[in-house]
């Protein structure tokens, strides 16, 4: 499905592109958040659209997000395809209501009379010791709410091909992007956040995961930035001859449970990854749909590996501690194979 | 007003309720040795339809409190006086107290439980009367004094300032009202400290007749609620007292015809005529036709044109019963002249009077 | 301005079928819950919140809106809905749970949804202010001259999200009207309980838009203010606010003992129906004879009793059904 090209992007850059893209094919999409216009986004998702489409269609808000959010939602409900930002993830407690019970449950219950066409835009993810209330991730919370669909990119084709689907798609869409594979010049480098990106405008598809790197011994389930660390803890694993197969989830909701079991039932093993909070999220959903649907398939119990349940801390050794890594991912492997 | 219903009623604050300290208490007076003067604060005037309509000004409950609470540390500064006031349903003068704890008068509130309609203003002034103020101090607008005065017609007015349109009322600073008052009420000031306002006793066929302080309009228009929005093609004719230029709406228009003498009012047909500017609001400026005008003297009754469904006093409408509607030009309420009084009390040495326990037991 | 005969008569009929559709709303609530009131049992489960006594706010609103103007509303949002003229048999078939509802029964008498006429509400208190606000967004920028209404009560003045919306339109100088009900009680707490100032009006302009009090609860004072504050948005000179000094004359939600309120009260507000002083009104002026008033009462009583038998004779939807329409 990657289409060939030279051309180079970051990840941020390549949501920046998807969104101009679509506001030039169709003038009902417009974008509205704190510091979106001159600034272009605190995290580069909207650089350069002010620019291009002008204040009436990039339009910085006030510190409103209950305030903005819910006019979103209005507005989608009457014509348009507004595009929100909410600045970080970890902010959605002020307005979480018009998030979960409003943007998504007005389709249902109305009857599926009422469709509210609206991407919600948003910053996750830590690293780079923002602390407790600036590197939180979340999607699992989101994503065990019904109603709105949840994508997480974790590169830059993807990104684009993502916010593209989202964009175009009747139902609400949350659209989480990890500071971390975005490629920001004042983030810690990142390689693996530049990547091709084909000029013209493509879908990716909601609800299907991709497979980042084919192996035989062992599923590593995840997303986001996450699946960088898994990509580079599979190299460092091939040198100890153990084929390591990545599966990069993509979107949460809907949850692409096929693939996962497409690959358990391959590789019989199953590590999952998660940078968001261990208990009741996304490691427990992937780890029972293997359970469920291809018990007899595992040689060894699902294993995980997540933020353990504490708020994340400020000092970087104690960050470190807690987030995913490489290291932690090439040990989870090793420890599935000899159990 | 038209509304057969009673408009609101506050809701009542239960004690399990905490709400934060409102005062119980202020310093406790000799009833039947005290001065005393009654208050009337309207909570409902200048928040009406015509900050919409035109650029009228809003005076809302907050600021009004505050303007009491200045009228009342006002009245500390002549002789004392205590104050006995309508408990309103904004809970202005509640809000007041607070505002100045410890720098008030003695202050007490009748028995009336307000909702914020014309009938409590009405039924406050009629007690106030009976039970003896020496003065009736008001907080509205020119709608607040009528109903003022339909309730106590002869009485020594001081009205406050803050409604939509002030024609009649005194815009000076309340703290200076307050101290202007409180001479007043111990009888010291010139022979000339009152101005008698020429009213106007509105006849509608209803069981009373009302009364109007400014303008009693005969509108074509029927069926609207209660506060006048001045279409000129709407106007009948006017009776207009006390009227001065410099005053927005209907009175204005009569007095730009000419000057109207002490104890007269002007009647105004409208119509075919001669054009007149004609500012009938804040920030309203139009035209109107004038068929004909005449200056009428107190004593006179003018009997309004058959066919007019409604009369507007000062801007509250009354439907006409019936085929009896006319109005008599009468002599009015008498409204206290801050700087008269002021300047009587300067020139007097502001010695006439003295502070302690038995000031208060002059004679008029 | 005087007032078109026919907006006159149309206001009283409306609220003529509000109140009758509110009563056997009631009626049939309290049928089959009793006599241990259990809120799960019978036709209509759940909560309901009923506004009899509220009908002037609707109708004196609606005679200004035109095709494609949006309303939000509140948990309490019968009288809004008639009045605005959604589908009857839908509305209460939605509120019956039928298959033939507005949602199909998924969202029940709190969130009743329908595209034309252009309505919503929701059960969270201020929820759809933001949303008013959104839909006066997209009115502006599609260049079309329809309005938004936000209704919402005194209760929600206090939450964050009115604070938010009026900013938000103000700033932005949208075709957003927002209509206080000020029934005096969020739920069994008094307004001089929850409000530090006396009238919400007067907290419009602190948010730089103009706020105007409508002491009585009277249709025709509605009405006034109403025709002026939509037209100035219409007209594109923004957004206002509205503050009507209503009744709530039964309980919070049906069920409720309404102890917190005082018998005295209770019957200042009896003694003060909108509905019969309105009536009253009418017939005295002669704009309604004591004949005309009789067969508005049975023209409207008759299509509340079609709704309900439309909604009692419907499907209940299938089991199944619950999982569809998550998405579109």
């Amino acid at each position: 499905m990657t289409t060939m090209t030279e051309r180079k992007l970051t990840t941020q850059k390549a949501i920046a592109e998807a969104i101009a893209q679509e506001m030039e094919r169709d003038d009902t999409v417009f974008a509205l958040g704190e510091d979106i216009g001159v600034y272009g986004g605190i995290f580069g998702a909207t650089e350069g659209l002010l620019g291009q489409f002008g204040a009436d269609r990039i339009m910085d808000t006030p510190i409103s997000e209950t305030g903005f959010i819910g006019a979103a939602i209005g507005a989608a409900t009457n014509g348009l395809r507004p595009i929100a930002e909410l600045m970080f993830v970890d902010f959605f407690g002020v307005c979480m209501d018009q998030i979960y019970n409003n943007m998504a449950k007005i389709h249902y219950f109305s009857g599926g009379n009422v469709k509210v066409p609206m991407v919600l835009m948003t910053a996750a993810g830590g690293g780079y010791s923002d602390a407790g209330q600036h590197s939180q991730t979340l999607w699992g919370t989101f994503a065990h709410l019904p109603g709105m669909k949840v994508v997480v990119p974790s590169n830059p084709y993807d990104a684009k091909g993502l916010m593209i689907s989202a964009i175009r798609d009747d139902n609400p869409v949350l659209y989480i992007f990890h500071k971390g594979v975005l490629g920001l010049g004042w983030m810690t480098n990142n390689p693996r956040a530049t990547g091709p990106v084909p000029e013209e405008a493509y879908t990716v598809p909601i609800g299907k995961a991709a497979v980042a790197r084919e192996g035989t011994d062992v599923t590593i389930a995840t997303i986001s930035l996450s699946v960088h660390r898994a990509l580079d803890a599979a190299e460092q694993l091939e040198s100890d001859g153990i084929s390591a197969e990545v599966l990069d989830l993509r979107s949460l909701v809907p949850l692409d449970r096929e693939a996962i079991l497409d690959s358990v039932r391959k590789t019989h093993r199953l590590l999952v990854v998660d940078e968001d909070y261990q208990s009741f999220g996304m490691t427990g959903e992937v780890i029972t749909t293997a359970v469920e649907g291809a018990f007899d398939y595992l040689d060894a119990p699902p294993a995980r590996i997540a933020i353990p349940d504490v708020p994340i801390p400020y000092a970087r050794v104690l960050e470190q501690f807690v987030l995913p890594n490489a290291d932690k991912i090439v040990a989870g492997v090793k420890s599935l194979l000899t159990a | 007003m038209f509304a057969a219903n009673a408009p609101y009623r506050p809701a009542l604050v239960p004690e399990t309720q905490y709400c934060g300290p409102m005062p119980t208490s202020t310093p406790t007076w000799d009833h039947d040795n005290q001065r005393f003067v009654g208050l009337i604060a309207n909570p409902v005037a200048s928040k009406d339809i015509r900050r919409l309509v035109g650029l009228a000004r809003v005076v809302d409950v907050e600021e009004k409190a505050n303007l009491i609470a200045r009228l009342l540390v006002g009245l500390t500064a002549g002789p004392p006086v205590a104050v006995v006031a309508l408990d309103d349903s904004g809970g202005m003068v509640k809000r007041a107290l607070r505002l100045a704890r410890g720098k008030t008068p003695p202050v007490e509130f009748l028995p009336i439980e307000a909702d914020a309609s014309e009938r409590d203003t009405h039924d406050a002034a009629a007690m106030l009367r009976a039970m003896g103020a020496r003065a009736l101090v008001t907080v509205g607008g020119d709608g607040t004094i009528r109903s003022a005065v339909e309730g106590w017609p002869d009485a020594r007015l001081v009205p406050l300032a803050a409604g939509t349109n002030n024609a009649v009322a005194i815009v000076h600073e309340p703290t200076m009202v307050g101290y202007a008052t409180s001479l007043a009420a111990a009888g010291l000031v010139p022979d000339d400290a009152y101005d008698q306002l020429t009213t106007m006793v509105v006849q509608t066929g209803a069981a009373e007749p009302s009364t109007a302080v400014v303008d009693a309009v005969g509108v074509r228009t029927h069926w609207t609620g209660a506060l006048a929005l001045w279409e000129p093609d709407d106007l009948v004719e006017a009776v207009v007292a006390n009227a001065r230029p410099e005053a927005v709406g209907i009175a204005s228009i009569a007095a730009a015809l000419g000057p109207i003498p002490p104890r007269h009012a002007r009647y105004i047909r409208f119509g075919p005529g001669r054009r007149v500017r004609a500012i009938f609001g804040p920030g309203l400026v139009g035209e109107i036709s004038v068929a004909e005008h005449h200056t009428i003297a107190e004593g006179t009754r003018i009997h309004l044109a058959s066919g007019t469904r409604v009369v507007a006093l000062d801007g509250e409408r009354r439907l006409i019963r019936g085929d009896e509607a006319y109005v008599d030009v009468a002599a009015g309420a008498f409204l206290l002249s801050v700087s008269k009084t002021l300047a009587f009390n300067s020139k007097t040495g502001g010695t006439n009077w003295s502070f302690g326990p038995n000031a208060g037991d002059l004679e008029e | 301005m005087e007032i078109p005969q026919d907006h006159l008569v149309d206001m009283y009929s409306t609220m003529v079928k509000i109140r009758y559709f509110e009563e056997r709303i009631r009626e049939i609530y309290f049928a089959d819950k009793l006599p241990a009131f259990d809120i799960a049992a019978g036709e209509v489960p759940g909560e309901m919140h009923l506004a009899a006594g509220q009908e002037p706010v609707a109708v004196g609103t609606m005679p200004h809106l035109k095709a494609g103007d949006a309303i939000t509303a509140t948990h309490r949002p019968h009288h809004v809905a008639i009045a605005q003229g959604l589908d009857l048999k839908q509305m209460t078939a939605e509120i019956f749970g039928k298959a033939t509802g507005l949602g199909r029964g998924k969202g029940g008498h709190m969130h009743l949804f329908s595209t034309e006429p252009n309505f919503g509400c929701s059960g969270i208190i201020a929820e759809g202010m933001p949303v008013a606000v959104g839909a006066a967004l997209a009115f502006k920028k599609l260049g079309k001259d329809n309005v938004a209404i936000s209704f919402f009560g005194e209760g929600a003045a206090n939450q964050g999200a009115f604070h938010e919306s009026l900013n938000l339109a103000a700033l932005w100088n949208l075709p957003v009207v927002f209509i206080c009900e000020d029934n005096a009680y969020a739920i069994s707490v008094p307004k001089a309980a929850s409000t530090a100032i006396a009238d919400n009006s007067d907290r419009a302009s602190a948010y730089g838009m103009p706020g105007v009090l409508v002491p009585e609860n009277d249709p025709v004072a509605v009405y006034e203010v109403a025709r002026e504050a939509i037209a100035r948005a219409r007209a594109g000179d923004g957004p206002s606010l509205i503050e009507v000094k209503t009744d709530r004359l039964w309980g919070h939600f049906e069920g409720d003992a309404d102890a917190y309120r005082t018998d005295e009260y209770k019957e200042s507000m009896g003694g003060r129906d909108a509905l019969v002083a309105y009536e009253g009104r009418l017939l005295e002026e002669g704009v309604l004879t004591a004949a005309d008033r009789d067969a508005v009462i049975k023209k409207m009583h008759g299509e509340v009793d079609e709704a309900i038998d439309f909604a009692r004779n419907s499907p209940d939807p299938a089991p199944e059904d619950a999982l569809l329409h998550v998405f579109a």
